[in-house]
């Protein structure tokens, strides 16, 4: 297909990009900088505001934070689902998707019954190690990240399950007949050719953290203050649209080199 | 055949299918995020009065109490819709676009929006305000006034252990216990105020210094600082807090299932809900109507017996019976407090900021 | 035989209901190169996979090198296989390839270069060495494959259907660069097809597989000319096959087609009344121009339809008591027929099969 005959056929998907996202997106950057008079007000006063800076650590380290740990928890999953039967896997991946279809409210109720003081985790550890015995595991960094995890598994297990599905079983089978062990087979076959899995679903439940809050707000302390709650302030309380936009604006640019870098790793598959 | 097209991408005389595939996808996938939105032309229903209130339970008792009654005696048809936004508003009247018409909200979003210049100004000829016995502005009219206070399960504390006011409330010494406060300054600075001494007439202005030491003071003994109102609840009931700032009507309708909460009302803060109209509607002497509706006595009664809020008409009171009057404050108790609403309009932005700085250290 | 380098001792391999393999003996000598030929689930791949061992026998024992082996892991085997899909590691270069087993083996680094360079060459891929499987071709990757395989001298190598992705011509291409490893190496290997030219082409033995059994064993000749049953005769080659009943057995003996003509065969063992199959391949069929000689039987038909394969010509011929397909080189020069035509065709006796019908 020549050049011209695919710029044809994509031009009404573009159009449409351009106008329900490109628009918007350019009106939100002209609004942080009051439109026509271009002024450099709200990108002064956040950079002034201790916390606006706190914030923006806040998040990236929650938002790293809950990516690591949905990576070390889901590849392990993914890495079972892809050596199950297909009629087991189904079922094991309507579960992994689950938690994603309720509602954050009733999650926050649940996991307070986990997680919480008085809950089934705590009574557990007093019953064995007794009364004094008790982890701190909701209304923290960690409440916050555990909330996290939970909504964000299915988004890095499914981009790792299909890398795995794709590596096709022949490539182990060879493996295995030039006498290769397990864990060699993980670590020089597997491993390597799943990370395109590994990258895209890093780099989703990087993006979609980042832009979280109501989870922190419902499961974490109140150090757990996160950009999307300041964005809601200044858009809804403070009716400060400047500011805010400008704040979507820098969250924005920031994920977009993170993604970047990323995407750029040394390595065999880049996604850009 | 076409396969060797396809593959010609090296030398840059074709696109591969790859890239089209790419280019393809990423557009769908933009398209499916795009945050641009476009109101169905439903919402512009002619004649319908839109108003802008909240769900559940509380729309029920708007239905029951004011909109039935209205719609059958007027005719004029009244459409409720969820939650109130004054970013949503702000985005209606400056770009002349105005679809809501009537705005149910609390103090902070009326007066804010009245500096801004949002509402109309309420017309008296249809409004009679002369019943009215709270304080108000010429385009925001209280219609209802609920109560703030101290929330904790009596099965786990017998009355006399747990805090009654908020200067026990305050005193991790005396009544010790895992409290939980809200992430809002409103109503919070007010209360730690109280809390620390402060003469309830003397109130306002909030001396603010003060305020923040004496939260400073029962930082280490708040668990959960509080953002959802359920929660205000639900985590009293888990046994998460013993002891929260929550609202009676939230506790009313939560004995209602059953759940083990009391509310105390030896010092309750009390604040007022506001019905506004948004400038530029387009059905404003209905909007005026239905404003006028909710002052008549047996409707706020009714409205009063549905939720336990307490009506701002005086000739609404005695209309209320004996159960319902158990779940209202006693204005005469000389420890309740209203909330200045002027006040917190002129300092809420600031003030929030730096409340959320303090929850950050 | 002692000294097999691959037995299955009564062998089976069941999967729930479906028996996958029925009870096999099977013997492959050193050095042989033995086909596995049969169309899809008639059990080869199973066998090949009871004897690499990513399957266990749920009867029987697998011996290789005169070893029980049966309950032996895959990687402990010291075997070699090639996949129809190649199973080259995309993310590897042909290099890293084909130094993976002898990695695994721990291989001093300078012997893994030069094992490696060896093997390539033999392969005829010098130069290589640093591209990835995906910029290959598919003929260049299965000649990767197989370089991977002979780099650590295992005694035996499996292929399993090796050359199915590749289009004809380099098929034809890599069936005698294998024939030439085999012949460069001596190593014994175990083939899997389902196309009986490229087993006719290759093995040393064919074993021919129906449903789970073994239908017969032997020399593509043996196999070929000497079929034992209809179904081995109508797997390898072409045949006409004609319902009869047999009249006199022996040899001579002679069949009767359902039209009551009789046809003579050199020699038929089945019983007088039998029903048979007369079996005869194209090649052996002439299209009988005058009266011509070397023929015994001669039968009048009508031609259905002629079909041109490039060197030949096939002839459907209608005859009573069925269709029969004569063969004749295409030569510019031929005398043409047209379908419709009255024709005659002819055999000789000792060319007519006579195999027990299935029933």
């Amino acid at each position: 297909m020549r050049s011209r005959h695919v710029a044809l056929f994509l031009a009404p998907s573009l159009l449409l990009m351009a106008a329900v996202f490109l628009v918007p997106l350019g009106q939100m950057a002209a609004t942080s900088v009051d439109g026509a008079a271009l002024s450099a007000r709200a990108y002064e006063e956040l950079a002034a505001s201790t916390l606006f800076r706190r914030v923006l650590a806040n998040t990236f380290e929650i938002s790293l934070g809950s990516m690591l740990a949905t990576l070390l928890l889901g590849y392990p999953i993914a890495y079972h689902l892809s050596r199950v039967p297909p009629a087991r896997r189904a079922i094991y991946m309507v579960m992994v998707l689950l938690p994603f279809w309720t509602s954050i409210l009733v999650k926050s109720f649940a996991f307070t019954v986990i997680l919480g003081e008085q809950g089934i985790v705590n009574s557990l550890l007093r019953f064995a190690f007794g009364p004094t015995a008790a982890l701190p595991l909701l209304f923290n960094r960690t409440g916050a990240i555990v909330g996290m995890v939970h909504y964000l598994l299915p988004f890095m297990v499914f981009p790792i399950l299909v890398s795995l599905l794709a590596q096709g079983s022949d490539l182990h089978k060879a493996a295995r007949v030039m006498g290769a062990g397990r864990t060699r087979i993980f670590l020089r076959v597997t491993l390597p050719l799943s990370l395109p899995g590994v990258l895209a679903g890093c780099v989703m439940t990087l993006v979609l953290s980042l832009g979280s809050f109501v989870t922190p707000e419902l499961l974490g302390g109140r150090k757990d203050l996160m950009m999307a709650n300041l964005v809601d302030f200044y858009t809804r309380v403070s009716l400060d649209w400047g500011v805010s936009s400008a704040i979507a604006v820098i969250l924005l640019v920031l994920t977009g080199m993170l993604i970047v870098a990323l995407a750029r790793l040394p390595g065999e598959h880049k996604l850009i | 055949m076409a396969d060797s097209y396809l593959h010609r991408s090296a030398d840059g005389a074709a696109v591969s299918r790859r890239t089209a595939i790419k280019l393809g996808t990423s557009a769908a996938a933009i398209a499916l995020a795009a945050p641009a939105v476009i109101i169905p032309g439903r919402a512009r229903a002619a004649d319908k009065l839109a108003l802008i209130s909240w769900g559940g339970g509380y729309r029920k008792a708007w239905e029951e109490a004011f909109v039935n009654p209205f719609v059958k005696e007027t005719g004029i048809e009244v459409v409720i819709a969820d939650t109130p936004d004054l970013a949503k508003v702000k985005a209606q009247v400056t770009s002349k676009n105005v679809e809501w018409d009537v705005f149910d909200c609390p103090g902070s979003m009326a007066l804010a929006g009245a500096a801004e210049g949002f509402w109309e100004p309420l017309d008296k000829k249809i409004i009679d305000t002369s019943d009215v016995y709270t304080a108000f502005g010429a385009d925001y009219l209280p219609y209802y006034m609920f109560a703030g206070g101290v929330g904790w399960d009596p099965k786990r504390h017998a009355p006399g252990k747990a805090p009654a006011d908020f200067v026990q409330l305050f005193d991790a010494a005396k009544f010790p216990g895992r409290r939980g406060l809200r992430t809002r300054i409103s109503e919070t600075l007010d209360i730690a105020l109280l809390g620390d001494g402060v003469a309830p007439d003397k109130l306002y202005p909030l001396d603010v210094e003060r305020g923040f030491k004496a939260l400073d003071k029962i930082k280490p003994h708040v668990k959960k600082w509080i953002a959802e109102t359920p929660q205000t609840i639900s985590l009293v009931q888990n046994n998460e807090i013993d002891f929260s700032y929550t609202y009676s009507g939230r506790v009313k309708a939560a004995q209602k299932d059953g759940v083990s909460i009391e509310f105390s009302w030896a010092q309750t803060i009390n604040a007022l809900n506001y019905l506004t109209v948004l400038k530029g509607s387009k059905r404003k002497d209905a909007a005026m109507r239905l404003i006028a509706f909710t002052l008549r006595p047996d409707r706020a009664a009714a409205f009063a017996e549905l939720l336990g809020y307490t009506p701002t008409v005086n000739k609404a009171l005695p209309l209320i019976t004996p159960e319902t009057r158990r779940w209202m404050p006693d204005m005469k108790n000389p420890k309740n407090v209203v909330m200045d609403d002027l006040w917190w309009q002129k300092n809420y932005t600031a003030l929030q900021k730096r409340y959320s700085e303090w929850q950050l250290t | 035989m002692a000294d097999a380098m691959v037995r299955l001792e009564r062998c089976a391999k069941h999967y729930g209901a479906a028996q996958a393999l029925f009870e096999t003996d099977l013997s492959v000598a050193a050095g042989e190169f033995v086909t596995l030929l049969g169309p899809s689930g008639s059990g080869k791949t199973t066998i090949l996979n009871l004897i690499a061992g990513t399957v266990m026998p749920t009867a029987g024992r697998v011996h290789i090198e005169g070893r029980d082996v049966t309950g032996m892991p895959v990687e402990k085997r010291g075997l070699g296989m090639v996949f129809q899909n190649y199973a080259l590691m995309p993310h590897m270069t042909v290099f890293e390839n084909v130094a993976f087993p002898l990695r695994v083996r721990r291989v001093p680094e300078a012997e893994i270069r030069r094992r490696v360079g060896e093997v390539l060459d033999l392969v005829r891929l010098p130069g290589l060495a640093a591209r990835k499987p995906r910029q290959l071709s598919g003929g260049q990757q299965q000649r990767v494959a197989l370089a991977r395989c002979i780099v650590y001298n295992p005694p035996l190598i499996l292929m399993d259907e090796p050359l199915g992705a590749l289009d004809k011509k380099l098929r034809e291409q890599m069936q005698l660069e294998i024939r030439r490893l085999h012949a460069a190496l001596g190593v014994t290997m175990i083939y899997v097809t389902h196309d009986q030219e490229e087993a006719l082409t290759m093995s040393d033995r064919i074993v021919l597989l129906n449903h789970g059994r073994i239908e017969q064993a032997g020399t593509p000749d043996e196999i070929y000319f000497r079929p034992r049953t209809v179904f081995a005769a109508g797997f390898l080659g072409d045949s006409s096959m004609l319902d009869a009943t047999v009249s006199a057995s022996g040899a001579p003996g002679r069949v009767t087609l359902s039209d009551g003509s009789a046809l003579a065969a050199a020699r038929c063992d089945l019983p007088a009344g039998a029903r048979a199959k007369a079996i005869l391949r194209p090649e052996n069929v002439s299209l009988l121009r005058d009266a011509g000689t070397g023929h015994d039987a001669a039968v009048e038909g009508r031609l259905i339809d002629s079909i041109v394969l490039g060197s030949v010509v096939k002839h459907h011929v209608e005859i009573a008591g069925g269709t029969v397909i004569a063969q004749e080189l295409n030569r510019r020069d031929r005398a043409a027929v047209r379908p419709g035509d009255r024709v005659r065709v002819g055999w000789r006796a000792e060319d007519l099969l006579v195999l027990a019908a299935p029933d």
